[in-house]
């Protein structure tokens, strides 16, 4: 399989610092993982255990502090932001909360239509084609975010990662916002696009559940450390590390 | 076992809407009851009905509620205030917005207590029930901000639980939480209702979840109780359409690569309700009838579900 993604050694310490104290969080340490190109890789763990940071540092959203990013056969770690540019349209984030990661002052449409390279004509061709693959009709292009259900915006925040022809996207816990139906929807329609396009997620959520569904491989993270990695159904079947033990027990 | 609560064919709403439209039902001593549904189903305006907090504009139109046997439907404000916090406790999904940032653990729980009682005495019994809720000593002397979300819903209900109520309202208060914390918080839950004698009504969107900790299980759809039954039961082997698809959209019910079936349009919402069964629109078996009447409760051994298809309605 082709690697897409190598990390190696990586590390983040946030500095807290206030006029009473200073305190240094170890978000990530020593991160050592690859990710293969069209699997679903999922990142499991607890809020503050470092889930979100991975996601946004293998994008370089956030500056890692050591260790190395290679994105395909290229070194990103130090890469300057211009000529950065041109990788970030192949990889897109979608967040948690669609409402706050939607701009509330652009019409979806054209919020779709940012992404996109072409005249002013393709840009608005392409956007409702996307618009219409992840379900959103061409009568609401210009209708607002608040306009839209909790689902629906996951939706278009799907369509505007889609914009740029992306091959790796970074799921931030997409669906732990929506009802049980709705997430079924949504699920879907990444397994959908995943074939469609041929994309690598990374996908972080705290819901074994949805991982066990979908993840091909996955991690487990405690504290900014790996403590496991392996094929998801080697790791529900037999884990070895002691969390991720505790992990499996407390599902419901 | 004698009987907590009883809904009577409770109608809730305004001239406009109606949220709560015939709900019925009753929690006995020592149960833990499940209601479930999707987002806008009134599960939420359900258990505020039952402490009597509903937004200003709705009101309770007609039906009964009992509470202990007392009727509490026009009990005044004044009256109610004796029910509330110390017969009936609630705690809710966001710990963090319901505690005050300004003021220590310890005080916020203590103000709570009702009865006449001595400082040392009240601190005594604060202290005594973080420890019942798996916190330690130093909380009491803690701000809500030193606390993690799993520990913050934890003192919540230890501010509820304060004056041994009888009956703990419970809305989706592990929603916010990891699964390894929410675990700790529903074990906990599960523990109480044998130390502190309560019953619980506890709100949340996932049946899974419901079918671990509940004795029954309640399927809210658009203001209507569906199904009622016991929860493996009503799990293992629903009866209404609309229970079943909720069940058939959880990930766990399919293998890797498999397509979720998931329920086609949405919940309706109340100001545009259909003329019958509120299902209707998204139902696959609907009958004439269906968009006519809403169906009535109908007993099947010792579950009740709404839905034409049970009963001889279907020929008419």
């Amino acid at each position: 399989m082709e690697t897409l993604w190598k990390v190696e050694n990586l590390r983040k310490v946030y500095e807290i610092k206030s006029e009473f104290k200073r305190e240094k969080i170890v978000a990530l340490k020593d991160i050592n993982l690859e990710i293969y190109k069209g699997e679903i890789f999922g990142l499991v763990g607890e809020s503050g255990s470092g889930k979100t940071t991975f996601g946004k540092v293998i994008i370089k959203l956030i500056e890692p502090d050591e260790g190395r990013i290679i994105y395909k056969d290229t070194d990103i770690t130090n890469l300057p932001e211009r000529i950065l540019r041109k990788y970030r349209r192949n990889f897109q984030i979608i967040f948690q909360d669609p409402y706050k990661s939607l701009n509330p002052r652009l019409p979806c449409g054209v919020t779709v239509m940012e992404g996109i390279i072409g005249s002013k004509k393709e840009k608005f061709e392409k956007a409702v084609e996307i618009l219409n693959m992840v379900g959103i009709k061409k009568e609401r292009f210009y209708n607002f975010p608040h306009q839209f259900s909790g689902g629906e915006r996951q939706r278009i925040a799907i369509a505007r990662a889609l914009s740029t022809e992306p091959e790796f996207i970074v799921c931030d816990e997409p669906t732990s916002n929506l009802d049980v139906s709705i997430q079924g929807q949504i699920l879907n329609l990444f397994i959908e696009l995943k074939e469609k396009f041929n994309l690598t997620y990374l996908f972080i959520t705290h819901n074994l559940k949805i991982i066990r569904f979908l993840a091909d491989r996955v991690a487990i993270m405690y504290k900014g450390e790996i403590v496991e990695i392996g094929k998801t159904e080697k790791i529900f079947e037999s884990p070895k590390h002691s969390y991720t033990e505790k992990l499996l027990k407390s599902e419901i | 076992m004698g009987k907590i609560l009883e809904i009577k064919n409770v109608v809730v709403g305004n001239e406009e809407i109606k949220i709560l439209r015939d709900i019925s039902f009753e929690v006995e001593e020592r149960e833990i009851i499940s209601i479930v549904g999707e987002s806008g189903c009134g599960k939420s305006i359900t258990l505020r009905t039952i402490i009597k907090l509903l937004p200003q504009n709705l009101n309770i139109l007609s039906g009964k509620i009992f509470f202990e046997g007392l009727e509490i439907t026009k009990l005044k404000e004044k009256e109610m205030q004796n029910i509330r916090g110390k017969k009936i406790g609630m705690i809710f999904q966001e710990p963090s917005s319901f505690l005050n940032p300004l003021f220590t653990i310890g005080n916020q729980i203590e103000e709570g207590i009702n009865e006449k009682v001595e400082k040392d005495k009240k601190k005594e019994r604060v202290i005594k029930i973080l420890e019942e809720m798996g916190l330690s000593y130093n909380v009491y002397y803690q701000y809500p901000h030193q606390l993690s979300g799993g520990m913050q819903q934890r003192a919540m209900i230890a501010m509820a639980l304060i004056n041994n109520p009888v009956l703990l309202l419970a809305d989706e208060p592990t929603t916010a939480l990891d699964v390894t914390t929410a675990f700790g918080i529903i074990s906990l839950l599960k523990n109480l209702i044998l130390i502190h004698n309560l019953s619980i009504i506890f709100v949340t969107h996932d049946i899974s979840l419901a079918k671990y900790l509940s004795d029954r299980i309640f399927v809210m759809y658009a203001g209507i109780i569906v199904e009622k039954g016991p929860s493996i039961e009503v799990y293992n082997s629903p009866l209404h359409p609309y229970t079943q698809k909720l069940i058939n959209c959880l990930p766990e019910k399919y293998n890797k690569g498999e397509k979720i079936k998931t329920i086609e349009g949405e919940v309706p919402s109340f100001k545009n309700l259909p003329l019958g069964c509120p299902f209707s629109p998204r139902c696959e078996i609907k009958n004439k009838i269906c968009e006519k009447r809403i169906p009535p409760e109908i007993k099947i051994g010792n579950r009740i579900v709404r839905c034409f298809k049970y009963g001889n309605f279907m020929e008419s």
